[in-house]
């Protein structure tokens, strides 16, 4: 906004014309749409986490936390190539084809929602476990 | 851009009075480390299904397996997390044992 009213003067005070003041607040705007895209497509920016918490009043184990960046997250679907035949066609039996899940898509949508989401919630017995997206 | 990389992954192990060790392991030494077995890879792609029977072969390591893609998606995987930058991978606190991995 100081930018814009700093043109305006320089244009009241006879220093720029008023068409050189429209080109430089059009680069002004220009620059800032670039920078607002930049931080919201550029993949490097990505900051969000999938984030695992298991909270347990149990001795042997307390807390567990495990925060793994999105864009760690999109190379599982390179690791489906790992899971072992036996256990393939076992999940196969049961109507799971991982070779059908299109994790890369599912990332991308959670990562293009700004807003923190709760993906799972769940409260045993002295012992809770949430998931999600932040 | 370098300050969004971590450097390093920051293990730490804290059985209390037993056993504690905090060790920082550079990023990078992994990376070439894995770089470094590339040849390597490509050997075992190319030997061990000859030297096997494709039925052992698929028992051990699957039909779709190979050493060099499995040793790229490693790669990749330890590249992903440098570009994320600083952050805490996994923590936990129990009784008997705290552990963390960090990267930093």
């Amino acid at each position: 906004m100081d930018e814009k009213l700093k043109i305006l003067e320089m244009i009241e005070n006879g220093k720029i014309t008023a068409k050189e003041g429209m080109d430089l607040i059009s680069a002004l705007e220009g620059d800032k749409s670039l920078a607002v895209k930049k931080e919201t497509v550029s993949p490097g920016m990505s900051k969000k986490y999938l984030k695992i918490r298991v909270d347990s009043d149990r001795d042997e184990m307390k807390t567990v936390n495990v925060n793994i960046p999105l864009r760690v997250a999109k190379l599982a679907t390179k690791f489906m190539n790992l899971v072992p035949k036996a256990a393939r066609d076992e999940m196969a039996e049961n109507g799971i084809n991982i070779e059908d899940l299109n994790l890369d898509e599912i990332i991308d949508a959670l990562e293009e929602d700004m807003e923190a989401m709760k993906l799972v919630d769940v409260k045993g017995d002295g012992v809770n476990v949430d998931i999600y997206i932040e | 851009m370098i300050e969004n990389k971590s450097w390093f992954i920051l293990v730490k192990v804290d059985t209390g009075k037993k056993f504690k060790i905090k060790l920082p392991i550079p990023i990078y030494v992994c990376t070439e480390l894995f770089y470094s077995l590339e040849g390597l890879t490509l050997l075992a792609d190319l030997a061990l299904p000859r030297l096997m029977t494709s039925k052992a072969y698929e028992e051990v390591f699957g039909s779709g397996f190979g050493f060099y893609n499995t040793l790229q998606t490693i790669t990749d995987l330890f590249e992903a997390l440098q570009e994320s930058g600083s952050f805490s991978l996994v923590d936990i606190d129990s009784n008997d044992v705290k552990v963390s991995i960090r990267f930093i």
